[in-house]
C-alpha cells in the first residue's frame, strides 16, 4: 500500500480529533454511570442547584465556607433561601437547597434545616437573636446566640459538633429576640412536644 | 520492483529518520518521486538505465534529505500520536462494548418508560378493568415551560374512590407528569412533594411540604402523594394521586407556587377527553 508520510499538522490534527472523541467518550461513560455532573466552579453549581429547585435567580446575600461545603445565603423577592454546596476535591457536587417566604408580620422567621437554622429579622430593634433547643441525647437545653448579622436580616446558626441527634427541623427551637439593651422583646411559641411528651419547664 | 540504487539511496535518508514508523512511507515516496522523473526521461527518449541514473543523482544528498525530513517528522509527536490514538481506539472499543446493553435500556426506557408509582397507579391499572372510571385520557396543552425545563401532564387517570375521610365517593386523580430537560446535568427537578392541586369550586388540595393544617381540606394536613418515578438523562416522571376530591369539581389546576409565586400551572379536565391509548 502507497502510504504517503503522515506530516506534523496530520499528526497535531489526529491529536485533536482523538481527544475529542475520548471526551465524547468520558461524556457517555458519565451519563452510563449516572454521575452527578461535577461542575468546575462554585457559580455553576450554583447555578444547576437553583434551576433544579425552579428558586431564583436572585442575589447571593453572603456565603459561609466550611471544610467540604459552602452555605450560600439567597434572596429572591420576599423568599430567602440556604443553598447548600458539596465540594469533591478540585470539583462541586449537585448542591440542596431550603427556602422560606418572609412574613414581615412576623418580627423572627426561620428556615430550619437540619444541620444549620437561617432567621430572618424583621424587627430593626432586635439586635440580638437567640436560638433554645433541647437535644434530647446530647444534654439537653442549649442555646446559641448571634448580634452580628451574616447579611442584611440574615442570621445563621449552625448546630455545634457533638449534637448529631439533633435536626433543627424534625426537632424544633424556641426564637427570642433581644434589643440594645438586653431586654426581651419577642419570643416565639416553643415546640408542643417539649411540654406534652417531655413535660420540659422551658428555662430563662 | 525496487532497485539497488534507489534501496541504498532511500536506506541512507532514512538512516537520518529517528522516527521508525514513518521509513515506509519515506521509501515510497521517495521511490514514487526517482520513477516518475525517470518515466519522463524515457518519454525524452533517454534510455532506461540512463534515466534511472539520471533520476537518482537529481533527488540530491540522501543524507541531507534524511537530516531534513526527520525535523519533521519528530519522533516525540510521533510516538505520542502513535499510542494516544491506540489508547483513545481501545478504550472507545470496549465503552461501546459495555454501552449496548445501556443503549438498549435506554431506548426501551424512552419508547416504554416504567413511569407509573408501583404502590399506588400500577395496581389501579393492573384493576383497570374494576376501576369506577371517570375519565382517562392524555390532555392537550397541558404544557408549561420554566427556563431549563418544560413541564407537561401525560395522561390523568380520574376515578372514584372511597375514603374514611370523606362521607362517600370522592374523586381520585393519578396524573403523570413528565419534565423534560435537554440538559441531562438538570434532571430530577425538585418539585417533589411541592405541587398542590385546586378545582374549580376553590378547594385546596396541599402537598406534602405545604400542609394546610388539621384546619385543611376535610381537616387533612395534605391530600397530593407521589414524586419522581423514574429519572432519565433527558426526561424525569412523577406519578401525583390527588385524593378526596370533591365530586362536584370540573376541573383540577395543579400548581407549583413553593417561593410565593406560581412557577408551574397545569389546568386539567376531570371528565372527558379522548381515550388515553
Amino acid at each position: 500500500m502507497n502510504r504517503r508520510p503522515v506530516t506534523p499538522a496530520v499528526r497535531r490534527r489526529r491529536i485533536f480529533t482523538d481527544a475529542l472523541l475520548l471526551l465524547a467518550g468520558l461524556a457517555l461513560l458519565l451519563l452510563m454511570l449516572d454521575v452527578p455532573s461535577p461542575f468546575l466552579t462554585e457559580r455553576q453549581a450554583l447555578s444547576a442547584t437553583q434551576t433544579r429547585y425552579l428558586y431564583g435567580p436572585g442575589a447571593v446575600l453572603a456565603r459561609v465556607e466550611n471544610d467540604t461545603f459552602v452555605d450560600c445565603i439567597l434572596q429572591d423577592g420576599s423568599c430567602y433561601a440556604v443553598c447548600t454546596l458539596p465540594r469533591k476535591g478540585l470539583f462541586w457536587g449537585q448542591g440542596t437547597l431550603d427556602a422560606v417566604v418572609n412574613d414581615p408580620s412576623l418580627p423572627l422567621v426561620p428556615l430550619p434545616r437540619r444541620d444549620s437554622l437561617l432567621v430572618v429579622v424583621n424587627d430593626p430593634d432586635i439586635a440580638e437573636v437567640e436560638v433554645l433547643y433541647y437535644a434530647q441525647y446530647s444534654g439537653g437545653f442549649h442555646t446559641l446566640r448571634q448580634t452580628e448579622p451574616l447579611a442584611d436580616k440574615c442570621y445563621l446558626f449552625y448546630r455545634p459538633a457533638g449534637q448529631s441527634n439533633y435536626h433543627f427541623d424534625d426537632d424544633g427551637f424556641l426564637l427570642r429576640g433581644y434589643d440594645r439593651a438586653g431586654n426581651l422583646i419577642y419570643e416565639s411559641e416553643a415546640p408542643g412536644h417539649w411540654a406534652e411528651w417531655w413535660g420540659l419547664t422551658i428555662p430563662e | 520492483m525496487g532497485h539497488p540504487t534507489i534501496d541504498d539511496f532511500c536506506a541512507q535518508v532514512c538512516e537520518q529518520v529517528r522516527f521508525r514508523p514513518d521509513h515506509a512511507a519515506i521509501r515510497a515516496e521517495l521511490a514514487a518521486h526517482w520513477e516518475d522523473h525517470a518515466a519522463a526521461l524515457m518519454e525524452r527518449g533517454i534510455p532506461e538505465e540512463e534515466a534511472a541514473r539520471r533520476a537518482l543523482e537529481a533527488m540530491g544528498d540522501p543524507e541531507e534529505i534524511g537530516k531534513e525530513l526527520d525535523k519533521s517528522h519528530s519522533p516525540l509527536l510521533g510516538w505520542f500520536q502513535e499510542l494516544f490514538r491506540a489508547l483513545v481506539w481501545t478504550a472507545l472499543a470496549v465503552l461501546l462494548m459495555c454501552a449496548i446493553p445501556w443503549v438498549a435500556e435506554t431506548v426501551h426506557n424512552i419508547a416504554d418508560p416504567p413511569v407509573y408509582d408501583e404502590d399506588d397507579t400500577v395496581p389501579l391499572l393492573e384493576q383497570y378493568d374494576k376501576l369506577k372510571l371517570v375519565a382517562d385520557y392524555a390532555p392537550e396543552g397541558a404544557v408549561c415551560r420554566w427556563r431549563a425545563y418544560t413541564f407537561s401532564v401525560e395522561r390523568v387517570l380520574v376515578t372514584w374512590q372511597h375514603y374514611p375521610y370523606a362521607d362517600g365517593y370522592t374523586l381520585q386523580a393519578n396524573c403523570l407528569l413528565r419534565a423534560v430537560h435537554p440538559n441531562p446535568w438538570l434532571r430530577w427537578p425538585r418539585i417533589d412533594g411541592w405541587i398542590q392541586g385546586e378545582d374549580d369550586l376553590g378547594n385546596v388540595y396541599a402537598s406534602q411540604w405545604q400542609q394546610a393544617g388539621p384546619d385543611g381540606y376535610l381537616g387533612l394536613p395534605y391530600t397530593v402523594f407521589g414524586g419522581a418515578t423514574h429519572i432519565t438523562p433527558f426526561a424525569t416522571y412523577y406519578d401525583l394521586q390527588i385524593i378526596c376530591i370533591d365530586p362536584e369539581a370540573t376541573q383540577l389546576t395543579l400548581r407549583f407556587d413553593r417561593y410565593g409565586e406560581t412557577l408551574l400551572s397545569l389546568t386539567l379536565p376531570l371528565q372527558g377527553g379522548e381515550a388515553y391509548e
